[in-house]
């Protein structure tokens, strides 16, 4: 049979039997708009979690925790242990892992104070804590992120020796600094939301997300070096520097602020020695994909490194699971549908025994009946597919648009909860279909097989 | 040339006891351009033959040709497309598609052809059968709206479609009142005239073997000369 004689064959009886072959359609429109539904939230819960607040697919990396113990306490000198250059090479070489950067954390108490320009007021914190990596790491994401000194200004001896935003980069006990750009920082996402959910509301300040975002200047504030409330550094003097944020950026500490490395390697040498500055605190390693995750855990465990946090892991189980469920749940639906569709296409054929029987005398084979409603059951399913994951886009629609209404704001909340990616689309229609022929399979092998002498010499 | 040829066919329905030889031990044969009328009572499977020979139905035993070809070996497809090019098919009860109008009626065959890709061409093709059968006025009308007569008259249009070179008819005037009968048989007479086309009828009317070259009586799904002609 010619495709152009097949699509009149489908066109007629659909035309035919409308109502019945709509309702068929129906339920597996229903059972689609489920699946595409769930299976989006699914997607938009991972991106929101897994994106921005877990990532699943970096890990980062510590050395495992020696038990301090009373002799560290008594001995008064805890070294932290550290992750030596030579390891970082080595996890760089493990299949799978895309990206290694290393951290060096603040190994000096430290205060800031600052915000005024948008907060209005100056803020602080009495302890604070930062890191820093490699510029490189950042590098076409955000600009101005590099070590200051790497184009020192004129020698100084205090602030009133410099220029404008400069300041006199001094360290303890030297006699001359240099002046130096404010140490530009990078801050996390999750920061920000923590200060803008959290902290601003509670103060009666302004949210800053867009502000840090919009500001080519950014934001600046004043960090002492060498004091905060937890007590003073053992070696060199308190003193002051400037900082700027420059950014946000998913490599910065999650509450902190993140430095160039070589800023916070010459601090951590002026205040807690050379072992500070050379060992790295901790690496984040990103990995292909979530699957990769494992075998790189596995690998570090052998160079005495953990993992710093599961959280990623545990969330993405928990949606999987939870995800898996509901899928399932519109599978059930989807089976009921075929059923259904089945049951259609039973009465479909039986009330056709006799045009079945004529289409065979008039030279239709087998096949070409089989074709003619299979067809119609693939055509059914297209559009049943396409009607339910329309459905179900504009249902997610309306619940982001009664979410930004009704729900109360909180960290992270997305401005839609769901994500509908190209192949979700296909999905939905394949499904449709694969579900549409799967009902209509028997109906059509029996429709072929009728017996065409029987349908056209018994009863009328 | 043979346009069939049947040796001991037979057509068992039932199994065990409740066997029964619907065609029993046939043999027959029709030559190219033949009118043959098989004749017999209603229940002695003349409805039964003709699907045999139309190759409509396959579970016979026995063998069975058609031009020239073994429908045992013939696949459902190859057999099918033998049957949609060269068999045209008329029933006692017309069997008309109610929801396609007189000329998509007379186009359906078109439908399962590989040949007809045209179709103005096969439009036309039908307008011209139904011509020849006198409806050409009721090409865009209902099967629903004609009489009986008219309705055997879009069967045999539709048969005709593809000229075929057998022409089966099972009980053609059955349905039909006396007059309206004789006129079907005398299209079927113009026909043959016409277009040489080879006639099979079975019947258990008298008046149409007239007609018939050659007639046969069936009895109890057994094949006999008749005397009739
Ligand atoms: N599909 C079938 N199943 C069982 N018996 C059948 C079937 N078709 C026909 N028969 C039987 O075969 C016999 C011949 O039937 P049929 O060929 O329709 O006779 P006719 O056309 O001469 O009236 C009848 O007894 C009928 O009951
Ligand atoms: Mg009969």
């Amino acid at each position: 049979m010619r495709l152009r004689a097949l699509g009149k064959m489908v066109r007629g009886e659909l035309a035919r039997t409308r109502g019945p072959l709509v309702t068929a359609g129906f339920g597996i429109a229903v059972g689609v708009a489920s699946l595409v539904f769930f299976l989006a939230l699914g997607l938009g819960a991972r991106k929101v979690l897994l994106g921005d607040v877990f990532p699943i697919d970096q890990v980062e990396l510590e050395p495992k925790k020696t038990s301090a113990g009373l002799i560290s306490l008594l001995g008064g000198v805890h070294e932290p242990a550290g992750i030596d250059p030579q390891s970082v090479e080595q996890l760089k070489a493990l299949p799978g892992v895309k990206e290694v950067f290393p951290k060096l954390r603040f190994r000096f108490p430290s205060m800031a104070r600052g915000g005024k320009e948008i907060l209005g007021t100056e803020i602080g914190t009495h302890e604070m804590v930062g890191d820093g990596i490699d510029p490189a790491l950042v590098a076409g994401t955000v600009t101005g992120f590099r070590d200051p000194l790497e184009t020192p200004g004129a020698e100084c001896s205090s602030n009133a020796d410099c220029k404008g935003p400069q300041y006199c980069e001094k360290p303890s006990k030297a006699p001359r600094g240099q002046c130096s750009d404010p140490v530009p920082a990078l801050v996390s996402r999750y920061l920000v939301e923590l200060f803008d959910h959290g902290v601003a509301p509670a103060h009666g300040l302004p949210p800053v997300a867009e502000t840090l975002i919009g500001r080519a200047q950014g934001v600046a504030f004043e960090l002492t070096l060498g004091n905060s409330l937890l007590g003073v550094a053992r070696h060199g003097e308190q003193r002051k520097a400037r900082v700027k944020v420059v950014g946000i950026s998913p490599k910065a500490i999650d509450l902190g602020v993140t430095l160039p490395v070589e800023v916070v390697r010459r601090w951590n040498r002026e205040y807690a020695g050379e072992a500070a500055a050379t060992r790295y605190s901790s690496v984040v390693v990103r990995v292909g994909g979530a699957g990769d995750t494992g075998h790189l855990i596995d690998a570090a465990a052998g160079l005495g490194l953990v993992p710093h946090d599961t959280r990623a892991r545990d969330v993405s189980v928990l949606i999987s699971g939870v995800l898996a469920l509901l899928v399932l749940v519109a599978s059930v639906i989807l089976a009921v549908a075929a059923a259904n569709i089945a049951h259609t296409f039973r009465m479909l054929v039986a009330e056709r025994q006799h045009e079945i029987g004529l289409y065979r005398a008039l030279g239709a084979s087998g096949r070409d009946i089989r074709l003619w409603l299979s067809s119609l059951a693939l055509v059914i399913g297209t559009l049943a597919g396409l009607g339910g994951a329309l459905v179900a886009r504009g249902g997610a629609l309306v619940a982001d648009w009664r979410a930004a209404k009704d729900l109360p704001d909180f960290p992270f909340k997305p401005e839609s909860f769901f994500v509908f990616p190209w192949w979700l689309w296909l999905l939905a229609i394949g499904f449709a279909s694969v579900f549409a022929l799967l009902g209509a399979f028997g109906p059509a092998r029996r429709a072929a097989n009728t017996d065409p002498a029987q349908a056209l010499t018994r009863d009328r | 040339m043979s346009v069939i040829v049947a040796r001991g066919l037979t057509r068992t329905f039932g199994t065990g006891e409740a066997a029964r030889r619907a065609v029993d031990d046939v043999s027959l044969s029709v030559e190219a351009g033949e009118v043959v009328l098989i004749f017999g009572p209603s229940g002695c499977g003349k409805s039964t033959l003709l699907a045999l020979i139309g190759g409509l139905d396959r579970a016979f035993s026995g063998s069975l040709s058609l031009f020239g070809q073994e429908v045992a070996q013939l696949s459902d497809a190859a057999l099918s497309r033998l049957r949609g090019e060269k068999i045209g098919f008329v029933f006692q009860a017309f069997h008309l598609l109610g929801h396609l109008s007189v000329i998509d009626n007379v186009m359906a065959p078109a439908l399962f052809s590989s040949h007809d890709r045209h179709e103005p061409e096969v439009r036309a093709r039908a307008s011209q059968m139904l011509e020849r059968v006198g409806l050409a006025d009721r090409a865009s009308s209902s099967p629903a709206e004609l009489s009986g007569g008219q309705r055997q008259r879009v069967a045999i249009a539709r048969a005709l479609l593809h000229q075929p070179s057998l022409l089966l008819c099972d009980e053609p005037t059955g349905n039909l009142d006396r007059k309206t009968g004789e006129q079907i048989i005398e299209l079927f007479a113009e026909l043959h005239a016409e277009l040489g086309t080879t006639i099979v009828i079975v019947t258990h009317e008298e008046r149409i073997s007239r007609l018939a070259d050659r007639t046969l009586d069936m009895v109890d799904g057994k094949l006999a000369i008749g005397g009739a002609a």
